[in-house]
């Protein structure tokens, strides 16, 4: 039976490093799924997702056991990120970008569109929700990642973020809405192809 | 979940399935050593304890023990009364060890001596001339000793005499 969060916690204060190994392995994906998000840059999410876990591990001995582990550190992640937007002033990229020759593109939203039975393969949908979120507002694009890729319940978010929980819901409300409307300009139809 | 959603908008169900199809980003092979090495060199709070390897610190505490082993001995043999007892007791069985082959020497070349005089008076007596010879030499031993007992008697009744005169 695997070990516990808050048992590889007390086993990494002990001094065991196999504890804290086990700890950076269970949770390298979603910490670096929900940096990679926010930050969209897959080399520099990297290196934040490692300084998160080097703040967490220096930071182990003030973690509440009371608290879920996984909000704690996806906490810490948080503020990284946090930090990392302001200071790059990183924004949503443009839905258009200009070509060598001055010619105005749509990135995604292009009227040549995959078709939705192209799009069933997993490898494209996945291309096709990371553009969707990646035009969302940082803001949004967190609440989304936390929600939908770490499927943190509404009161972890605002818990984690510092965000009231109407802020939250109402935050989840718009970003559906505007992940709707991306998808549906590439081709995907929310009524359609993405009834669950 | 919230059910008030527009109808040009995804349901929590829907966004939450959709992603559950898809791989979330993963970073790249070989982050987590990566990330393991970055902590290990993180400087610690007050009152903490590093991190550590369970085999890297039995061969730590194996080293550790050769190192205090090496160190007593070097210093036990750097001693003057270790040393000059170690010596002694080399310089003692060195001695012993040679005085014990010399004696084994001897030994062997006294029981030739031995064996080959033994060996000689066998053979003398399986002829006739030297059973001869033996007889003759006994009874030329016998003689001269008996003579030599006279000698030695007469010699002392002269000295009684003198001294009773």
């Amino acid at each position: 039976m695997p070990a516990t969060d808050v048992e590889l916690v007390r086993g990494a204060l002990e001094g065991a490093e196999s504890a804290f190994r086990e700890i950076v392995l269970r949770y390298q994906r979603p910490i670096y799924g929900l940096i990679a998000r926010m930050v969209r840059d897959p080399g520099r999410a990297e290196e934040l997702a490692q300084d998160t876990f080097v703040k967490a591990f220096r930071a182990l001995h003030t973690y509440d056991v009371q608290r879920k582990f996984s909000a704690w550190i996806l906490t810490i992640a948080h503020h990284v990120a946090i930090d990392e937007l302001r200071k790059c002033s990183l924004d949503t990229e443009p839905l258009e970008q200009t070509t060598e020759d001055g010619e105005r593109t749509r990135e995604f939203a292009d009227t040549r569109a995959p078709t939705p039975a192209a799009l069933a393969e997993r490898a494209q949908l996945a291309d096709v929700l990371k553009a969707a979120i990646a035009r969302l507002r940082p803001e949004y694009r967190e609440v989304v990642a936390l929600r939908y890729e770490q499927e943190l319940d509404y009161d972890e978010i605002a818990e984690m973020t510092g965000l009231p929980m109407g802020t939250v819901k109402s935050s989840l409300h718009r970003a559906r809405k505007e992940l709707a409307e991306h998808l549906e300009n590439m081709g995907w139809s929310a009524t359609t192809h993405l009834t669950a | 979940m919230e059910r008030d959603d527009p109808p040009d908008s995804l349901s929590d169900e829907q966004l939450i399935a959709l992603f559950k199809s898809v791989d979330a980003p993963a970073p790249s092979a070989g982050f987590a050593e990566r990330t393991m090495r970055a902590v290990l060199r993180a400087p610690l709070p007050a009152g903490r304890k590093a991190l550590r390897d369970p085999l890297t610190a039995m061969f730590g505490w194996a080293a550790v023990i050769a190192a205090v082993a090496l160190s007593a001995g070097m210093v036990a043999a750097s001693s003057p009364i270790v040393a000059s007892s170690f010596s002694r007791l080399i310089t003692h069985g060195v001695g012993t060890g040679v005085w014990l082959m010399q004696l084994a020497q001897t030994g062997l070349r006294v029981l030739e001596v031995l064996t080959t005089t033994g060996l000689a008076v066998s053979r003398a007596i399986g002829t006739a001339e030297g059973t001869t010879g033996l007889v003759l030499t006994a009874v030329v031993g016998a003689l001269s000793l008996s003579a030599l007992h006279r000698v030695l008697i007469s010699k002392r009744e002269d000295s009684q005499w003198q001294e009773l005169s």
